[in-house]
């Protein structure tokens, strides 16, 4: 089997390349019989995760204290590294995905249950997507599931086609002025868009974008009665 | 100002979210802390819920990856989490889960098809929900390969297109994972609980068959345990 293994710099390049690489690698090492390499890579792609799911779980459960935010986001990057063999082919984008679903159904299982709780890691030996779903972490990723779990912001985001997104992140996220969102959006998506991104269809996507959260948010803190 | 004084002047506005979202982001991609709290603390009631929405989002759809620190790594949450990984690949550390699911990708055989062509040839083409049960455990590293007869080896290395001394081979340093014993387990395997067989069908697309009846080893336990 042609697998060659990596030092830690050569990983961390590959990670910042792509993370898709880096996931092949780790399945690769796997199917080779090369534990100790999967899991010198597994060591990169967590620690890549890690502030930001920590940032994610200290967000949602802060009040609890920063040993237990500390073990729920140790649960959720465990379980999402075991996981890792189902994302072989898939985008970054669906990986990064599934780690904060599953940190959020750990958030979860603490306010139900109150405490950190063990949970058995499923490991995914890379079974192919036909049998996708067949362990509980696969299930995780099961997208009709992943509506139910949707935060409030990915609710209003999700409902946004893909250059809308592009607006929300640029606006919100990196504080540019309208019209080099426009700019950046029209460079990036160029024919893609019917009609040329304008300063002031920025601002309208921002706005509705607003109005949309504070609905949700809205929702959320008042949750429609049950009929029963 | 303090937060006091511009509390009592005016009330928080959505800039003000704006405002702590934009302090939070540069503090993050400065290599601060991660903890949101003490922003989430400056504002109130939806404000506050619209803030932690928005910093949700932000770490999820915008917030760089952490590069490779080996440092850093040390001590970390991250390490502890592959620790726990670690642990369940290395249990599993012999060659043959990672080879049966190899050499089944590579003939674009799915689980439960090769389970129902695996109880074919072994001629228990009834006990089907057995055989998946046992494969199962055998493609997790889950059951000792000396409690495996001759004949599902050469049945196996059939389906699967290589030999049986190949997939012995690769099962030499297979060791069952932590929670099954040894080889006194694979010898009075017990049935598979219900629901597990509940799990597999449904996976297979199979109708339930019930309770597993056997009490007493039957062939498939021999052919899988036997040795």
């Amino acid at each position: 089997m042609n697998f060659r293994e990596r030092n830690d710099a050569e990983l961390g390049k590959l990670a910042s390349e792509s993370e898709e690489k880096l996931i092949a690698y780790i399945v690769a090492a796997r199917r080779a019989g090369r534990s100790d390499a999967a899991v010198q890579a597994a060591r990169v792609l967590a620690f890549r995760y890690e502030r930001r799911i920590r940032g994610f779980v200290l967000n949602r459960l802060g009040s609890k204290g920063r040993a237990v935010c500390d073990e729920v986001a140790e649960m959720a990057l465990a379980g999402a590294i075991a996981s890792v063999g189902g994302f072989e082919g898939s985008t970054a984008g669906e990986f990064r995905a599934f780690v904060f679903r599953i940190a959020g159904r750990r958030i979860a299982d603490y306010h139900r249950k109150g405490r950190v709780e063990e949970e058995p890691l499923e490991v995914d030996w890379g079974e192919g997507e036909q049998e996708r779903g067949a362990t509980a972490g696969q299930k995780e990723a099961d997208p009709l599931r992943a509506v139910d779990d949707a935060s409030v912001f990915n609710q209003a985001f999700g409902e946004l086609n893909d250059s809308h997104k592009l607006v929300i992140c640029l606006v919100r996220f990196y504080d540019l002025p309208h019209k080099k969102v426009a700019e950046q959006v029209n460079r990036h998506f160029g024919s893609q868009l019917n009609d040329p991104m304008s300063e002031q269809n920025v601002n309208k996507i921002n706005s509705r974008f607003d109005k949309r959260l504070g609905e949700l948010l809205a929702e959320a803190d008042d949750p429609p009665l049950d009929d029963g | 100002m303090s937060f006091w004084l511009r509390l009592m002047i005016r009330p928080w506005t959505m800039a003000d979210v704006d405002r702590l979202l934009r302090e939070y982001i540069e503090r993050f991609e400065s290599g601060g802390s991660a903890d949101p709290s003490d922003f989430l603390a400056r504002v109130e009631g939806r404000d506050r819920n619209r803030l932690s929405v928005l910093i949700e989002g932000y770490l999820e759809h915008s917030a760089p990856a952490q590069d490779w620190d080996a440092d850093a790594f040390r001590g970390s949450v991250a390490e502890k989490a592959v620790a726990r990984v670690a642990e369940s690949w290395s249990e599993t550390a012999g060659q043959l889960p990672v080879e049966l699911v190899r050499l089944r990708n590579e003939r674009e055989i799915t689980r439960a098809d090769l389970v129902g062509r695996l109880a074919d040839s072994l001629g228990v083409s009834g006990a089907r929900e057995k055989v998946a049960f046992y494969y199962h455990r055998l493609e997790r590293g889950l059951l000792p390969a000396e409690g495996i007869s001759a004949k599902v080896w050469e049945a196996l290395a059939n389906l699967l297109g290589t030999s049986a001394e190949d997939l012995r081979e690769a099962a030499s340093s297979a060791r069952p994972a932590a929670g099954a014993a040894g080889p006194a387990y694979a010898r009075t395997a017990p049935p598979p609980p219900a629901a597990y067989v509940e799990q597999l069908n449904q996976e297979a697309g199979m109708a339930s068959p019930g309770e597993p009846a056997a009490s007493e080893p039957d062939e498939v336990d021999e052919l899988f345990t036997g040795g």
